[in-house]
């Protein structure tokens, strides 16, 4: 007796996409209908295990078929081909407030959205108390949701759907929602199905995310599934890919100017994270051809969660670059690194002397810091307490 | 870290689902359309969700309604608007009613069934389209959404049913209750041959979008191929032989005669009104409108499995 929640054998999806819809049209380019067809793959032959009781997390880039994977998972695409087993009661999550009419009230879009997920009208009234106290919005509960505001709306739709006592459950990027209090309700709501042994399938881009929730990764890479297994070794797979498309990004035609960005770090820890108070090396080739003089460089750090942790400009070290130079190197080095845990992006921007924006690439290289035992944020402090 | 030692350490609640779910055999996840042995998984799967069904009934008259004074009375104005037409037009200005006694009452009676069988294949068309949002989202069986428009439509029914029985009382015109079973077997094949039509429209809506286009035209055809406005009687006078059977071989024709005879008092006094064998006639056309429906569901099954990414 396998202990897998859900398993895919060799399972692949295309999908056509056919431009024309009428009759009229049908019968006008008969012939070439087939040309008219555009198909793709949009999972090619992913064999999977998700094992009972675990949290796997499904990443890669936008398009490598995370999405589609999860709602042939969910039932709600059927592959091409290949087999998708699956047994227990599933929950999807893969948008919040699927079905919600804005004229009915929040009460009444309750009942709709957990007989969505399965629920009889007899359970729902079971855990009603239970949902409205979550959303935390019982004072418009009875008001139609077209009044709600997006925030409010989201936390009803989060509540109503989670409720549903589900043995496994899908969730798409749906977890960054609300304001900060209740998020962490719905993260610990997260925490209490694992406890209880309910197995999760996440979608997400959060490495953070990742790292904090999931003991299973899998790694999808234009419809491919590159890796399947532990943590830490599915993040460094989902770096390289990352690594190889900035490369790509780099292509002489996408911006000629920006050569090559490369981060060093002094030193990484075992699972090649950057450690407290490690300098960072940047290092930028430059081709100053036809860029009106004097250039000047923003380099940006950007967290996971996409918020700018750090910006530095040329200008700020009084860098001359010097007049008349066509390939120039910029080296910035970062002393006694404080940022907070997770992944960083580097973005470079070339400006010239009238203050254009000549280039830019937002993901020119990438590094991990290593997880503060305490605080959050893009910052890190040594602290010590009191109480007094 | 606490978090996940909490984790770590085997709570009974985790280990006794674990058990209980080890002890289900893993299913695939699609839908069964083998053409006899997916059948009972189907309706057993439209079973399991019926409470949906009433949310989306519920949501669909909401969103019909919506900041609408009158609200569902709305539902009664186009059939008596329609009655008063036909009455006078047909009734009064052409003299059908002179031979055709309680002409009111006759009209109302076939619009009332007519007017259910319309508005599911009116609604369905759009079933799928307008549930994108769902059917791209959650996997509910699809079928769902062609019932909450029969659901829908037997609402308005019932109302002009009511409204059809408050007429018959009021005129004194009461029908005798010996002939109910003509109506409820008229309704049932109203209702079964709609789902199956509905089901099939819906879906080949999602691919070939001009159907709904087709349809109005095709019920405004068929409208007169039923006796609503006129009797059978007219009908027999000019129609023999094979033109007079294709004639009745619509159910709907069928089905809209046995709903006027259980509702029409006149009509079931005066014996020649109606077909030779009508009962006979009614349980055929359920028969047919049955199979036809098993049929349109188990290939509605087959076409909803890329309807997700299509809408």
């Amino acid at each position: 007796m396998s202990t897998s929640i859900a398993t895919l054998h060799d399972v692949s999806k295309r999908f056509k996409v056919f431009t024309e819809k009428t009759l009229k049209e049908r019968f006008l380019y008969f012939n070439s209908a087939r040309e008219h067809a555009q198909e793709f793959w949009a999972l090619r032959d992913v064999t999977l295990e998700i094992p009972l009781g675990s949290t796997l997390g499904l990443v890669g880039h936008n398009g490598s078929g995370k999405s589609t994977l999860l709602k042939i998972l969910g039932g709600i695409f059927q592959p091409t081909s290949g087999d998708v087993l699956r047994r227990g009661r599933m929950a999807a999550l893969l948008e919040l407030g699927a079905g919600f009419h804005p004229d009915m009230t929040g009460r009444e879009n309750i009942f709709l959205s957990s007989a969505l997920v399965g629920m009889s009208k007899k359970e729902t009234q079971r855990h009603l108390e239970e949902i409205i106290d979550f959303s935390g919005i019982e004072q418009f509960i009875d008001t139609p949701v077209k009044f709600y505001s997006s925030g409010m709306y989201v936390r009803l739709a989060f509540a109503a759907s989670i409720f549903s006592d589900p043995d496994l459950l899908l969730i798409d990027e749906v977890l960054a929602v609300g304001d900060e209090p209740f998020q962490a309700k719905c993260l610990s709501k997260i925490r209490e199905f694992q406890r209880e042994g309910r197995s999760i399938v996440l979608v997400t881009h959060s490495s953070a995310t990742i790292r904090e929730f999931c003991d299973q990764v899998a790694v999808l890479d234009r419809g491919k599934l590159r890796f399947a297994g532990e943590t830490h070794a599915g993040l460094d797979v989902l770096n390289g890919i990352y690594a190889e498309s900035s490369k790509l990004d780099s292509r002489p035609q996408a911006d000629a100017h920006i050569r090559g960005v490369t981060v060093k770090p002094s030193r990484v820890n075992a699972t090649g994270e950057v450690p407290l108070g490690a300098s960072l090396a940047v290092s930028i080739d430059l081709d100053l051809r036809e860029v009106a003089e004097p250039a000047t460089v923003e380099v940006r750090f950007v967290a996971g969660s996409g918020q700018l942790a750090y910006q530095l400009s040329s200008r700020d070290l009084s860098l001359e670059i010097p007049e008349g130079a066509q390939s120039v190197t910029l080296a910035f080095d970062l002393k006694d690194q404080h940022l907070g845990g997770g992944e960083y992006q580097v973005g470079v921007e070339l400006i010239d002397g009238f203050q254009r924006s000549v280039a830019k690439r937002n993901r020119a290289a990438a590094f991990f810091v290593e997880s503060a035992p305490f605080g959050q944020g893009t910052a890190r402090f040594d602290v010590t307490g009191s109480v007094s | 870290m606490f978090e996940r030692e909490a984790l770590i350490s085997d709570s009974s609640v985790a280990t006794q689902r674990k058990i209980a779910i080890q002890a289900l055999p893993l299913a695939r996840v699609s839908q069964n359309t083998g053409f006899i042995f997916g059948l009972p998984s189907s309706y057993a799967e439209i079973w399991h969700y019926r409470d949906l069904l009433g949310q989306l009934t519920r949501r669909e008259i909401r969103a019909k309604y919506k900041a609408s004074v009158l609200g569902i009375l709305w539902s009664l104005v186009r059939p008596l608007v329609q009655l008063l037409i036909y009455y006078f037009a047909i009734g009064q200005v052409l003299g059908a009613a002179r031979s055709i006694p309680d002409f009111a009452i006759y009209v109302f009676s076939g619009l009332t069934l007519w007017g259910l069988f319309v508005e599911v294949l009116t609604l369905s068309p759009q079933s799928l389209l307008s549930n994108g949002g769902i059917i791209k989202k959650v996997y509910v069986p699809r079928e769902l959404f062609t019932l909450s428009a029969i659901a829908n439509a037997l609402l308005n029914f019932g109302i002009q049913l009511i409204l059809l029985v408050i007429f018959t009382f009021i005129t004194g015109a009461v029908p005798p209750l010996a002939e109910i079973g003509y109506g409820v077997l008229g309704l049932a094949i109203v209702i079964v041959l709609t789902f199956g039509l509905g089901l099939l429209i819906s879906a080949i809506n999602v691919y070939v979008r001009d159907l709904e286009h087709l349809i109005g035209v095709l019920l405004t055809i068929f409208f007169w191929l039923s006796p609503i406005v006129y009797t059978f009687a007219f009908v027999k006078t000019t129609l023999q032989g094979f033109w007079l059977e294709l004639y009745l071989a619509n159910p709907v024709t069928v089905a809209v005669m046995g709903f006027q005879k259980a509702t029409w008092r006149a009509g079931s006094e005066a014996l020649d009104t109606w077909p030779d064998d009508l009962m006979t006639r009614l349980i055929v056309a359920l028969v047919v409108a049955v199979v036809f429906t098993f049929i349109a569901q188990r290939l509605f099954s087959r076409m909803q499995r890329s309807i997700a990414q299509e809408i």
